[in-house]
């Protein structure tokens, strides 16, 4: 199991939001109604292909009650990509967004890619929160969005590819330093830092063509 | 290269042991209260009697042979450590009789009236092998306190039944408003917990909120948190549901749930700070007893142990399978509760009871008599409890005293001698050295005990009349950095001086004392002589085994030196508990570790030598050991052959007010569960992350009987400490 990155990520969010079910479709492709609420920290591990690149997605899943903030806060540093869920069927989920997004700011990295989740899209008829409604508030906070359905897996892989994209561009921009593993991206073992500094530019540059 | 003879008691001398009849005979014949085994090694070193030598030469000889002692005893230890382990674990389980408590049994734990005779008996008894399934639904009430002391059967089925009344109507009460705000958010909260707790558990299966018992545990959840102040948080489903499965009863559940979380709740405080403090103890735990590891986790950042969160939240009961019945277990560490309310007043001891280790064994390994155990007794011996702020500042001395009359009877003592570099000769690390005079030769003996504790002989010891010997100041300090130790003979030849300038373990303890104390039903320990008596006759009749560490606080302690003339000796945490006679009888758990005493005797002109290593073997009591035995090898890891580095490292050991009464048992569990997995981590070179991945992956995978069994092992040891 090589890889040439490992990223990890955090995935937040009230309570009953579908975090742990999310995490279960993206790494073991099923969906699981009942599940045991998380207590504290769960964890999933995937790997996944970016531009002919083996990344390791280590993804936390942290639980959503208040009283477990001051464990899940640990967990923030070190995080390379968050996950932000609420559910479209609960519009309190959506109004404690803000309560989320300052508390991950404060306690992250400042180059933490944050992807704004409404689960459960397959509840249309129960639907409280409007699509637009998220859209505008990642706009505004400078978030990527989906909507996703972790029963129906519907936009459950693109959620977490797209994050690892994000944060794959930005370790091709320079943003992220690499080598510091505070901030949640390890390199491959069998990369050495030197050796893939040089293939990493290259590719940078065939990547943001590609992009383009 | 070694013999071993044991002690017969027939003929009162020592017999070859070289085969298993030996041993039988050796059981059958000598094995009461203990079997003592002495293994003596062939090789002898000794300077040729024309041999002329200097100062620097005895001080060189001395040294090698310390070393050479040393060393050879480590690896005897080793070895024998080993095949007496599996010996005895393997006797040891035929011997126990680890069946779960069943109604017989726990029947017989009544009188006429079903008042329960011995509420310690009985969570001794559960703790040592569990409940019948069936039959927790009457026993988990009694080790939850749900019951006042002393009621009658029918006085406790009416309490239960007031009680059951009380919970419907509460009950009724927020049902006839579930339209209410508070009410409304509280119980859709709980709701979606309930609907994802245990699901599936055949119990509590099925979809939805169509099972009734999916129902009872809502309704239990709401009703505690809309009638206590401590807020509904998850995880309290996940405690709340064995206890209904259990009762099969949703206000006996209620009741248990309530009682259980007197308990737990200061875990779901907002603040964390009750549960930081347990990641806190657990990592002093991890300290202690596997520095090794401890140091890898800190290296990895992963010493604060984030991820034995839910451990010790839910009490392991979600990590192991079957899923841990905690309430068997958990609420049994309140048979260790040694501290009655009303002894507040005694408030014992602060400072280090550790450097306060009097090993009662080792008398006995010396001195077979009883009576000259007696005399031994008699002997007045000054250890300092060693605060070590308060004697780095006054100097001043031990206050632990003990009439010595019988100089010889001094080498009984495990002792720690060390001589110091300038001038030293003996740095055994291990050992206790001892300065011996036996029949005018000079030798040294090695005595190993199976006694984790060997590490923590810090007090020293020595008669009056070798202080004519010693007619000069020893300073014995060089292997134990953070210790020094002074003997002054001159001014008062049977006051000796223990000074610890070390790092004191800080125990808040107003409690070991007392403890024992009021296990031994003396409400408070004022008179430590008394426990001392009653100890000594106890120890007559059967206890070898058990050593005394003593825990004071140096005021209590000062308090005590002025009428020094009678006995005073306080004992420590494991001896109050084993010393409970209960206990005791059921099985001796006294721990052994290697314990090694080295004697050395050097004469007035200075001339030493040292010429046979003798080991004595003490293997106490039949069934004893095997417990400790395995809890050694847990629980010293690398830390027996490393003196220094685990003798520090000892000093980091909570104390069980510390860690809690309430508590310690679960910590141990956590302990036991990081310990038994270190291998791997280690071995992969598992980071934070991976580490946590790790146990997370090993969820309900835990072997129940596996952690338990080695849990229950290293809580023994740690309390006979």
């Amino acid at each position: 199991m090589s890889y040439a990155y490992l990223f990890k990520y955090i995935i937040i969010g009230d309570t009953g939001v579908g975090k742990s079910c999310l995490l279960l479709q993206f790494t073991d492709k099923r969906f699981q109604p009942v599940h045991d609420l998380t207590i504290g920290v769960e964890f999933g591990a995937r790997m996944i292909t970016i531009d002919g690149k083996q990344i390791k997605l280590q993804i936390w899943d942290t639980a959503g009650q208040e009283a477990f903030r001051s464990i899940t806060r640990s967990y923030y540093r070190g995080a390379a990509g968050a996950l932000l869920v609420y559910d479209i069927t609960r519009r309190d989920t959506f109004n404690h967004l803000t309560t989320w997004l300052e508390d991950a700011r404060q306690h992250s990295n400042s180059n933490m890619v944050i992807m704004l989740i409404g689960n459960k899209s397959d509840l249309e008829s129960r639907r409280e929160v409007k699509k637009e409604e998220g859209e505008a508030f990642a706009r505004e906070h400078g978030l990527i969005f989906m909507e996703t359905s972790a029963k129906t897996a519907a936009n459950v892989e693109e959620a977490f590819i797209n994050t690892a994209k994000e944060i794959y561009e930005k370790i091709q921009e320079g943003v992220f330093d690499i080598n510091n593993e505070a901030n949640g991206i390890k390199i491959g073992p069998q990369h050495s830092p030197t050796n893939t500094s040089l293939p990493l530019s290259g590719s940078g540059s065939s990547q943001g063509g590609g992009c383009c | 290269d070694f013999n071993l003879t044991y002690y017969s008691r027939d003929v009162n001398s020592f017999v070859s042991l070289q085969n298993d009849w030996d041993l039988d005979a050796a059981y059958l014949s000598s094995s009461y209260p203990f079997l003592q085994i002495r293994m003596s090694m062939d090789k002898q070193i000794a300077l040729p009697d024309w041999d002329i030598i200097s100062l620097v030469d005895v001080i060189k000889a001395a040294q090698m042979v310390a070393t050479q002692t040393h060393q050879t005893a480590n690896t005897f230890f080793t070895r024998m450590e080993k095949i007496v382990t599996k010996a005895f674990t393997n006797k040891n389980r035929s011997y126990n009789n680890n069946s779960p408590l069943t109604k017989k049994q726990y029947n017989s734990y009544l009188n006429d009236e079903g008042r329960i005779n011995s509420m310690r008996e009985l969570r001794i008894s559960v703790f040592r092998r569990g409940v019948e399934p069936n039959l927790r639904k009457v026993v988990w009430k009694h080790l939850l306190n749900v019951y006042p002391f002393g009621l009658s059967r029918q006085q406790r089925i009416d309490y239960i039944k007031a009680k059951s009344e009380t919970y419907f109507k509460l009950r009724d009460i927020w049902k006839s408003h579930q339209n209410d705000s508070a009410v409304e958010s509280i119980y859709y909260q709980v709701k979606k917990d309930v609907l994802r707790t245990d699901r599936t558990h055949h119990f509590f299966s099925g979809k939805g909120d169509d099972n009734k018992n999916v129902t009872s545990l809502l309704n239990i959840l709401t009703t505690f948190a809309l009638n206590h102040k401590v807020k509904y948080c998850q995880g309290m489903s996940d405690l709340a549901s064995p206890l209904l499965y259990a009762m099969k009863d949703e206000s006996h559940a209620y009741i248990c749930f309530c009682a259980l979380m007197k308990r737990l709740s200061e875990n779901f405080r907002s603040d964390g700070e009750a549960i930081s403090r347990k990641f806190q103890l657990l990592s002093q735990l991890v300290q202690y007893y596997d520095s090794e590891f401890f140091n890898y986790l800190k290296q990895n950042n992963a010493h604060e142990l984030l991820f034995c969160y839910r451990w010790i939240l839910l009490e392991l009961k979600r990590d192991s399978i079957p899923p841990l019945v905690i309430s068997d277990l958990l609420l049994v560490d309140k048979e260790y509760r040694f501290i009655p309310g009303e002894s507040k007043q005694c408030n014992v001891l602060r400072g280090n009871f550790d450097s306060l280790l009097i090993n009662s064994s080792s008398l006995e390994t010396a001195y077979s008599d009883s009576q000259e155990e007696e005399k031994a007794a008699n002997g007045k011996i000054y250890v300092n409890s060693s605060d070590a702020s308060h004697h780095q500042e006054n100097n001043e001395l031990i206050s632990l005293t003990f009439d010595l009359e019988n100089s010889v009877k001094l080498k009984s003592f495990d002792q720690l001698l060390n001589n110091s570099s300038g001038h030293g000769s003996l740095t055994a690390t291990l050992s206790s050295v001892n300065a011996e005079k036996t029949n005018g030769t000079q030798r040294s003996v090695g005595t190993i005990r199976f006694l984790p504790e060997i590490l923590r002989n810090d007090f020293k010891v020595i008669d009056s009349s070798e202080a004519d010997d010693y007619n000069k100041k020893y300073y014995f300090s060089p292997k134990f950095i953070d210790k020094q130790f002074s003997v002054d003979d001159e001014e008062k030849p049977q006051l000796k001086s223990f000074n610890s300038v070390g790092a004191v373990e800080s125990v808040d303890s107003n409690n070991h004392n007392i403890e024992s104390a009021s296990e031994k039903s003396l409400s408070s320990s004022k008179t430590h002589a008394i426990l001392f008596r009653q100890r000594s006759t106890q120890y007559k009749n059967r206890i070898k085994v058990e050593e005394f560490i003593d825990h004071c606080k140096s005021e209590c302690v000062d308090k005590y030196i002025p009428t020094a003339e009678s006995t005073y000796w306080r004992i420590l945490r494991g001896l109050e508990r084993s010393v409970s006679n209960e206990s005791l009888k059921e099985s001796d758990y006294a721990m052994r570790s290697a314990n090694l005493i080295q004697e050395q005797e050097k004469s007035s002109d200075g001339y030493s030598s040292a010429s046979t290593s003798e080991n004595h073997f003490g293997l106490n009591g039949n069934k004893s050991f095997s417990s400790s035995c395995s809890s050694l090898i847990l629980s010293s890891t690398g830390s027996i052959d490393d003196g220094v580095c685990s003798f520090k490292l000892r000093k980091t050991l909570p104390s069980l007010s510390e860690l809690g009464s309430n508590d310690a048992f679960m910590l141990f569990l956590c302990l036991t569960l990081l310990l038994q997995h270190r291998e791997t981590i280690i071995a992969k070179r598992m980071d934070a992350n991976e580490i946590a991945m790790y146990f997370d992956g090993l969820v309900r995978k835990h072997n129940v009987n596996n952690v338990l069994e080695a849990a229950r092992h290293l809580f023994h040891s740690y309390l006979s400490q």
